[in-house]
C-alpha cells in the first residue's frame, strides 16, 4: 500500500474513529435506555458522534431488531447449536468460581447471624467508650500516617485507566502497606484471562506480546490483588477498565 | 421452565453463580442459551454471510460468554454483555482471516484528496488533518454513509457484513456509500481550501 493510501486510512481511522468522549457500550446502553438524559453533555456528545450513534445503532441491532429478520439461513445455525450442546456449555470445573474458605463461611447463614451479633455488641461497646471518655476522637490520630491507609480493602490502579492514547507499558497501582506481594491480571471483557504476573514492587512491565494484544476500541479489564506475607490477599483494585484509543493504532 | 420464564437474565446468571459449579445449575445456562441464541446466530451470519462459519463463530460466543460468567458483575446488563463478546469475537475473527481494510480499500480507486498539511509526519498535523474530516463529515455526510464509513475505516469489516448488518437493499450495499462518502469528502475538502486558509481556525474543532 501506498504511504499516501497509508495516511489517507490513518486519517479516516482518527476521524471516524472513537475520540475520549466517547463512550462505552455498557453508557451507550444506558443512553437507549434513557438512563442518560439526552441533555446532558453526554446526550449531546452521542448524537453529534459517528462513532457513538453507529455502535448504538449496532447494540440495537443484536436485540430484538436483528432477531426479527432472522431467515431460514439463522434457523440453520440454530439447529447446528442445539445439535452441540456439549460444544457451548462448560463443563462445570471450566467455569466455577474458587472460592475461598473465609467466603464461603461469610455466606453460611449462621455464621452471617453470628457476625451481625459480634458487630451490635461491638457497636454498643464503641458508643459506651465514647461516651466514657466525653470527647470526640481526633481525626489526625486515624490519620496519622505518610501513607494511603486502605480500610474498605481496595486501593488505587494508577495506570491503565479509561481511554488512552497510546499503549501502556506498564501497569501501575498505589502501593499497599501490608501487602508483600501483588497478582496482577488482564481480562477481556468476557472475563477471560488475556495475562497474569506476580510482583512484589507497586507497577510491572507489560511484555511487547502483550501490548500487541491491546488493540484500539477493544475493551480491557485490569485487576491488581494484593497479598500479604502469609499470602492471604489483604486488598483489590477490582476489575478496572481501559480502552486503547483508535488513533493510537501504529504507536505499538 | 415455566418458573425460569419469569425470571431476567440477570436473575438466571445470579442464580447460577450462586450455585457455585453445580451441574443441576446448567439448566440457568441452557434457559439464557434459549434465550439468546436466535440474536447471536443472526448476527454471526451478519458478519460472516456463511452459515456454518456463523454457527463456528456462535459456538464459540456462547462458550466464552458461559466461561466468563463467574466475572459477570452485578447491575450489568446481560445483554450488553453477551453484545460485547459477540462484538469482540467477530473483529477477533474477521481480523484473523486477514479481511483488512488495508485489502479491500484498494476497491475505491479516486482518492479523498490530499488532506497533508506541511508535513504529515507530526502528530499535531494529523491530528489537525483529523479534526478537519470531523467537522466536515458532520456538514457532508448522511447517517447511513456515518455508519458505513466508521464499520469499514475502523471496526475494519469487509463491505459484504456492512451491507448485511446494515440491512442495505441497494444493488452493490455498503461500496455505494463508501464512494459517495469519499466524493462527498474530497468536494468539500476542496471548497474549505478554496474558501481560504484563513478560515480554517474558525472551522476546525
Amino acid at each position: 500500500m501506498s504511504t499516501k493510501r497509508s495516511e489517507e486510512q490513518e486519517i479516516l481511522r482518527a476521524a471516524f474513529g472513537p475520540g475520549p468522549e466517547c463512550l462505552s457500550i455498557e453508557e451507550l446502553e444506558q443512553v437507549l435506555t434513557g438512563g442518560i438524559s439526552a441533555s446532558t453533555a453526554v446526550g449531546k456528545h452521542v448524537r453529534s458522534c459517528s462513532y457513538c450513534q453507529t455502535e448504538m445503532q449496532m447494540l440495537q441491532r443484536f436485540g430484538p431488531a436483528g432477531e426479527g429478520q432472522a431467515g431460514p439461513e439463522v434457523q440453520q445455525i440454530v439447529s447446528q447449536l442445539q445439535a452441540n450442546p456439549q460444544r457451548i456449555f462448560p463443563k462445570p470445573a471450566q467455569t466455577s468460581r474458587s472460592v475461598p474458605w473465609w467466603e464461603r463461611a461469610f455466606t453460611m447463614r449462621r455464621f452471617a447471624q453470628a457476625s451481625l451479633g459480634m458487630a451490635a455488641v461491638l457497636l454498643v461497646t464503641a458508643a459506651v467508650l465514647r461516651l466514657h471518655t466525653g470527647k470526640s476522637p481526633s481525626v489526625e490520630a486515624l490519620n496519622h500516617s505518610d501513607h494511603e491507609v486502605f480500610r474498605s480493602g481496595s486501593f488505587d490502579l494508577v495506570e491503565p485507566v479509561g481511554d488512552l492514547q497510546q499503549p501502556p507499558k506498564e501497569i501501575r497501582w498505589k502501593k499497599v502497606d501490608e501487602a508483600v506481594s501483588y497478582q496482577v491480571r488482564l481480562l477481556e471483557v468476557d472475563g477471560s484471562e488475556m495475562w497474569k504476573a506476580e510482583t512484589k514492587e507497586d507497577h510491572v512491565d507489560l511484555p511487547a506480546p502483550v501490548r500487541a494484544r491491546i488493540v484500539p476500541a477493544k475493551t480491557l479489564f485490569c485487576e491488581v490483588d494484593a497479598f500479604n506475607s502469609s499470602e492471604t490477599k489483604v486488598s483489590g483494585t477490582g476489575l478496572v477498565r481501559f480502552r486503547l484509543a483508535q488513533n493510537a493504532r501504529n504507536s505499538h | 421452565m415455566a418458573r425460569m420464564d419469569g425470571l431476567t437474565d440477570e436473575e438466571l446468571v445470579g442464580r447460577w453463580q450462586a450455585a457455585d459449579g453445580d451441574p443441576d445449575a446448567e439448566r440457568f445456562l441452557a434457559e439464557l442459551f434459549r434465550r439468546h441464541q436466535t440474536k447471536v446466530a443472526a448476527w454471526c451470519y451478519q458478519i460472516t454471510g456463511d452459515v456454518n462459519s456463523a454457527a463456528d463463530l456462535a459456538q464459540e460466543v456462547f462458550l466464552k460468554a458461559f466461561q466468563g460468567l463467574p466475572s459477570f458483575r452485578k447491575g450489568s446488563k446481560f445483554t450488553t454483555w453477551l453484545y460485547s463478546i459477540a462484538r469482540n469475537r467477530s473483529l477477533d475473527e474477521l481480523r484473523s482471516r486477514r479481511r483488512r481494510v488495508e485489502e479491500t480499500s484498494e476497491e475505491f480507486p479516486e482518492d479523498i484528496g490530499d488532506w497533508r498539511t506541511e508535513s504529515m509526519d507530526s502528530t499535531i498535523e494529523r491530528r489537525q488533518a483529523a479534526d478537519l474530516m470531523r467537522q466536515l463529515v458532520r456538514e457532508s455526510l448522511d447517517e447511513t454513509e456515518n455508519r458505513v464509513m466508521v464499520l469499514h475505516y475502523v471496526d475494519e469489516l469487509p463491505l459484504d457484513s456492512i451491507t448485511r448488518l446494515l440491512g442495505l437493499t441497494n444493488t452493490s450495499g455498503a461500496k455505494a456509500y463508501i464512494v459517495s462518502a469519499r466524493r462527498k469528502l474530497k468536494r468539500a475538502h476542496e471548497l474549505w481550501k478554496s474558501s481560504g486558509s484563513n478560515k480554517a481556525g474558525e472551522h476546525v474543532d
